[in-house]
This record gives structure tokens, sequence and C-alpha cells, in this order.
């Protein structure tokens, strides 16, 4: 007893020992960093407009061309014309880019969902891709100042349904982008259900098949779809919401270097030599103010005959020039300490611990998982017992043709399958029938027909084991269960294998893990963590189920256990 | 009718682009994969202790993470480029060769498993136990196969991620033709894969092969 007390006691003081040690030396810091912010300061001032220079641009002058982030799927923008090459109003900036560096333009396709991925992996140098600039963005990437465009979001409703205001939109289901900053704020302000789509194709055929309400999206991109003859009927009667700043991003070092400045001097640039107001109107991409408010800024000048809008000694636009108004969707309400001080700690942001959003999110995706897991097992094995004790039973025609149509189950892609049945089959069954396919039957549907055939297959081949034994063997629903001892194992593959499928859905828009994952990464930009914490949190779910399914084998079939 | 038809052919080489990256994926996948999971396998018989523990927890990783998990942390953590230590040389890794080493996942897990088999039937002198190797093998080369469809997701441009890419462009309403011709790309060349495999498993070779390896 006493030694432990003693132990105790000689641990706590070395604690403060300790502490008193890091306190010293977090003071001794904070002095040295103070001064070493004068000394930085001194010399911004003596060196005013030093800055930098830009491993990216470097690297863009050696190899001779740029590579921009661009959108192929958002007319006017940037998207694909009818022979085939990328075109719009983002591509008339790129190209004027590369004119003024000299290099040659490469346009590399970017999604909503992995625009920032591709920038910090560097697989862009730069992003210019329907980006609406955020607080949040700004935490993972660098912001070019001024926006070359703004806009707010709206809703493209289907036809027979105006509604007024916002508040009027409260409850309704519709489809969206993953990763558009909008998101958030929109669903948590008018408590819209979200159907999250990886394109921007993807999301509006889940609109024209009546999957949701409507479209909420950036305003011009659906003022340009309205115009289309595929969408007469559509409104868009809803003001603009949320009018935020489209800006060039670049990678988050790239932060204060010359790079970062030329763009931005760029930008300004197009406003005052009406480069930009040129591309607008040819391209037809204009919002309720812009262009004009941003012209008339840029080209106001003062008394003395200076731009009102030009960089200070700091190397920063003057301030009535910058957008601070950015969309604030970080209320970090519900502050977790632990999430946060392991963030401010060690730099990994696990923000399902700390973030009340995320949290839910994750809960929600892990939720979807399960659910869609145990339909498809259950699924994949009704479908398959039926099929294969339809095709032994030697009935005319039937036995065969269900033998046949369910051995190509495993030899097609159940991603395919989902786009087939959701989109093509989906579409035609609203316009013919009024009958809409709900997402997660389809998934169920197209997990079960590809594992079905594998099980159907597996009984198939045990049927003609047990036959060697006993030549008169018959597989009906009384003899399936030793058919079903003889081909365990591979049926047990099988499901095992549906588990590990289950995550395909998410390019159906069901808010199954991977979606949500993607959501938040798209967010947070804490792609190391939020990618690990998918692998871990799978590896535990498939665990689940294969211990799952071992148990029920050694309830059902106790005698023999196999690996 | 005969509008679809021409509508497909016209389309043909592009789809057929993309296909033959799914082709090349997987061969690579299975390169890769074959060769780790023999060595994980090889570690598990041969070693003990630490060694064993660790490869027979490696290959249970990569057999209870699926594909598409293994795929998304392939093209988003992996580096795009990465410098020789103690050299100028840049390597870049393109991004159908990081959907190649996601896909090769499930074939280290599934490899490894069934060398161990083999081996524990090789021990008992039944050479047509060892041969289940191949049929098996043979399936989740398909398996992993049709999962190379997936790679769309992350952003390769393979035969589905070419066949949106035609209706989004073409703005087409011939969904149903298109994605029917896809599945025909993909029945068509697993059959011809079960053909092969089929013919493989009494393949004298590959026993003696197999049996070096399972040794």
């Amino acid at each position: 007893m006493d030694k432990t007390t003693a132990a105790w006691d000689k641990t706590s003081s070395a604690w403060d020992k300790t502490s008193s040690v890091w306190v010293a030396r977090s003071t001794g810091w904070r002095l040295a960093r103070s001064a070493l912010a004068v000394l930085l300061l001194i010399g911004a001032s003596a060196f005013a407009g030093a800055v930098d220079s830009s491993p990216v641009l470097n690297a863009i002058k050696e190899a001779g061309a740029i590579r921009i982030g661009v959108k192929t799927d958002v007319e006017p923008f940037g998207y694909i014309n009818s022979s085939g090459e990328i075109v719009g109003f983002e591509i008339d900036l790129a190209e004027d880019i590369a004119k003024r560096l000299g290099v040659r333009l490469i346009k590399v396709p970017v999604s909503t969902e992995v625009r920032f991925q591709k920038l910090e992996l560097g697989e862009v140098d730069l992003l210019l891709a329907t980006v609406g600039d955020s607080l949040e963005r700004r935490k993972i990437a660098t912001a070019i100042e001024p926006g070359y465009f703004e806009s707010g979001v709206t809703v493209m409703l289907r036809p027979g349904q105006r509604l007024k205001d916002w508040n009027a939109v409260r409850g309704k289901t519709l489809c969206a982008l993953q990763g558009a900053y909008f998101n958030r704020p929109t669903s948590e302000q008018y408590l819209l259900t979200l159907q999250t789509y990886k394109t921007v194709r993807d999301a509006l055929l889940g609109v024209t098949g009546g999957r949701c309400d409507g479209f909420l999206y950036n305003a011009p991109a659906i003022k340009n779809l309205l115009k289309k003859a595929e969408y007469r009927g559509y409104t868009a009667d809803l003001p603009e919401a949320l009018v935020t700043p489209w800006t060039m991003f670049l990678r988050k070092s790239e932060g204060g270097k010359d790079f970062e400045k030329y763009l931005g001097d760029v930008t300004a640039d197009w406003y005052r030599n009406g480069l930009i107001n040129r591309a607008a109107s040819t391209w037809g991409a204009s919002s309720s103010r812009w262009p004009a408010d941003q012209m008339a800024l840029w080209n106001r000048k003062e008394s003395n005959g200076k731009y009102t809008c030009d960089r200070n000694d700091k190397g920063q636009w003057t301030a009535e020039c910058r957008r601070v108004e950015f969309v604030k969707s970080d209320d970090v309400s519900g502050l977790h300490a632990l999430g946060l001080t392991l963030k401010e700690n060690t730099g990994i942001d696990l923000s399902y611990v700390y973030d009340a959003y995320d949290r839910h999110q994750i809960g929600m995706g892990l939720a979807y998982t399960m659910l869609l897991t145990a339909l498809s097992i259950a699924a994949s094995l009704a479908l398959g017992l039926v099929s294969a004790t339809l095709s032994e039973a030697r009935i005319p025609v039937l036995s065969r043709l269900v033998f046949f149509v369910m051995s190509l189950g495993r030899l097609i892609p159940p991603l395919l399958m989902m786009y087939f049945l959701f989109f093509a089959v989906g579409e035609l069954l609203l316009t013919n029938y009024e009958v809409k396919l709900p997402a997660i039957f389809v998934a169920v549907m197209c997990l079960a027909y590809y594992s079905a055939g594998i099980i159907m297959i597996a009984l198939h081949e045990a049927t003609l084991l047990l036959r060697k034994t006993k030549p008169s063997f018959q597989l009906t629903l009384g003899t399936l269960a030793s058919a079903i001892d003889h081909a365990r194992w591979p049926i047990k593959q099988a499901l095992i294998n549906v588990t590990k499928m289950s995550m395909i859905a998410s390019a159906i828009a069901i808010p199954e893990l991977l979606s949500q994952v993607n959501l938040i990464m798209a967010e947070k930009g804490n792609l190391v963590v939020m990618m690990s914490t998918l692998l871990l949190a799978y590896y535990l779910i498939t665990s689940f189920w294969i211990h799952a399914f071992t148990f029920l084998e050694s309830r059902f079939y106790p005698s023999r256990q196999q690996s | 009718m005969i509008e679809v038809i021409e509508f497909l052919v016209t389309w043909t080489p592009f789809l057929l682009g993309g296909f033959l990256s799914n082709i090349g994926v997987t061969i690579v996948a299975v390169m890769i994969g074959t060769c780790i999971g023999a060595g994980l396998g090889r570690l598990r018989m041969h070693q003990r202790g630490a060694l064993a523990r660790g490869s027979e927890f490696l290959s249970r990783l990569f057999r209870n993470v699926p594909t598409l998990a293994l795929l998304f942390f392939a093209a988003f953590v992996l580096p795009r480029e990465f410098t020789v230590y103690g050299s100028d040389v840049v390597i870049e890794i393109p991004l159908w060769f990081k959907a190649a080493l996601g896909l090769s996942g499930s074939l280290i897990g599934f490899t490894s498993e069934s060398l161990l088999i083999a081996h524990q039937n090789l021990k008992r002198q039944d050479d047509s136990a060892v041969m289940i190797f191949v049929p098996t093998w043979g399936a989740s080369v398909m398996i992993s196969f049709i999962a190379s469809s997936t790679a769309s997701l992350v952003g390769v441009s393979e035969l589905i991620s070419r066949s949106n890419s035609i209706i989004a462009a073409t703005g087409t309403s011939h969904l149903i033709p298109v994605y029917l011709y896809c599945a025909v790309f993909f029945i068509v060349a697993c059959l011809l894969w079960a053909a092969l495999i089929d013919r493989m498993k009494t393949s004298s070779l590959l026993l003696s092969l197999l049996k070096r390896a399972a040794a």
C-alpha cells in the first residue's frame, strides 16, 4: 500500500516537473515567436512586394504546360461540345492564363467530389472548376482573390410544383452533387433531404427519373438547363441564396507565394481589360448582379488616379475589394474537447468525433451500410436457392431459362446493373407507368442477381457430386439441406463478397458509409484520416459478417466445421 | 432500331478503348496480387513467430477490406509521384496503376489463403486437391475483373465511365441499349476466361508449378 502511494507521489511530482518545464519552454517559445514576428514585420516592410517563388509556377515553366482542373459537365462554364472539345466560360479564362504564361494548356476534367483531392495530390496545378469560395475551403487550399464569377444557389423544380420562397422548400427531397459547398447550410436551414450524386449527369437523371422533387445547384447552371427542350415545364423561381464568389484555387502550400499574387493580378486585369465581360456575354454566364457589380468596383479610381482596388504593402487587396461574407458552414456547435484537442496537437482531424453534423452523417452511413448488406445477403440467398431448385426441377423450358439467366449474373458488374436499372429502366418505368424504383431496392436486387448466380452454380455442382454416390439424387426443397452442406464454402464466400460489394451502392445516391465519408472529406479535407477510418470500418464490418456466417453455420451444421 | 445500332457502332472504338483499360488494370492487379499473395502464403508456411503472424494478419486484412475501399485509398492517399531515395529520379504513379494496386488487395488475401490450403493438400499427397487452386484462382480473377468497373468511381476512363461519358455528351435517350451493350463486353470476356481456366485445370505444367509454389 505504502509502496504504491510513494510510487504514485513520485510519478506525480515527475509529472509536475515535466509540465513546469513544458510551461517554461512554451513561454520561451512564445517570446521567441513574437520576436520573430517583429523581425518578419520589419523585413516585410523593408522588402515590400518581395514574395517567395512558387514551386508550382516553376514546375509549370519547366514543363512548358499548365494543368488546370476544369468541369466537363456544367454548361456554360465547362462542358463537352458536339465535336468532343471541352469548352466554356472557364475554359476561355484558362486559355488566357496559359497564353499569358506562354505555356501549353492541359485541361484535366475534375468532378465536384474529388477536385480538391486532385489539387492536393498535384494531379492539377490549379482549379478553375466552378468552385465557390468558403472559409472551409480556405482551410484546405489557397483561394485566389478576387473571384472570377459569383453566383448563388437555387432549386430547379419538376413541372407542376411552383414554390414561392425558400421556406416552402422545407422538407423536400432534392437531388444534389456530392461535395457542393451549399449542401450542408441549405439542408440544415431548410431541413432538406438531399440525395447526393457524383456527377451533374447522374443528379439530373435522378430529377428527370422522379427520384427527387428538384435539383439543388448553382443558379447560372440551372438557368442554362432551363433553356433546354428536355426541361420544358421545369421552374426555378427561388431567389438566389448564399451568393458566393467563384475563385480559382491553388494547393494550400502555395499560399503567399508569387503564383497566388500573379493569378490575383490576372483576375483583376480581366475586369479591367474587359476580357471577363466578353467571355461572360459569349457564354451567357451571368447572375443577378454579376458582372456589373465587379466591373464597376475593379474599374473605379480614387481622386489620385489610382484604382480603388489596389494591393497594400502586405500584398493584399484593399479591404472593400475583398469578400469576407463567406458562407460559414462550419458552426462547430456541440464541440467535443477530445476531437479538437487531438486536431490541435497532432493535426489528426477526426471531425466525426467533435462535429455533431459529421457524426450524424457517419452514423447514418453505417446504419445504411448494415441495412443494405443484411437485405442483400437475404435476397442473394433466397434468389440463389430458388433458382437452384427451379433449374434442377426439370420443368421444360423454364428450368433451362432460369439456369441461363441466373448464370449470366456473375458475369456482369453490379455497378453496370445498378446504372441500368436505376437510370435507364427507372426512367422508362416512371414515364410510362409512373412507377418509382427505390434506390435501395435497385441496389439489393443487383447485388443479389450477381451473387445468386454463384450460389446456384455452387448448388448445381454439389448436386452433380451427390449424384456420383447416389445417382437418383434430385435437388428439391426437401434435399436442399444436404446440397447446401456440400456447397457451404462457395456459398459463404459469395455472401462475404456481397458484404464487400455493398459500397458500390454509393453510385446511385444511397447515403451509405462511402458516400458519407466522401461528403465529409470534400468539406473538411481530412483525407488520410477519413480514408483510414473507412478501411478500418469496413474491415470491422466484414469481420462482423464473417463471424455471423460462421455462427449460423455452426448452428445449422454443428457436426463438421469448415474454415 | 437502325439508329440505335448506328449509334453503338459509332462509339464502339471509344468503348473498346475503355474496355482495354479494364483488361489492362486487371492483368496488372492479378500479377501484383498473385506475387505478393504467394509471398505472404510462403511466409505463413515456412516461418514461425512474428513474421508468420504478421503475414497472416496482412492476408486477413486484404481479404476483409472491400476492393472499392482499397481503390479509394490507393487513388487518394498514395502520392502522385515520389523521388527515388538518394537520387533525383522522380517516378510518377499513373491513376490506372493506383487502381490496379487497389484491385490487387483481394487477390493478395485470396492467393495467400488458397496457397496455404494447397500446401496442406500437398502434404497429404492429394494431387487433384492441389489443383483445386486453379479454378478458385480463376474465379477470383474474374471477381477482380468485374470489380475493375468500379475504377470508374475514382476517375479511371474504363468501359462504364466511357459509356456514361457518351450518354452525358450526346444526350442520347438510348440508355438501355448502351448499358446492355457494355454488359455484352463483360459477358463475352468472362466466358472466354472461364473456358481458358477449364483447360488449365488439367495442365501438368501448372501442377508442377503449383507443387513448387506450395512445397
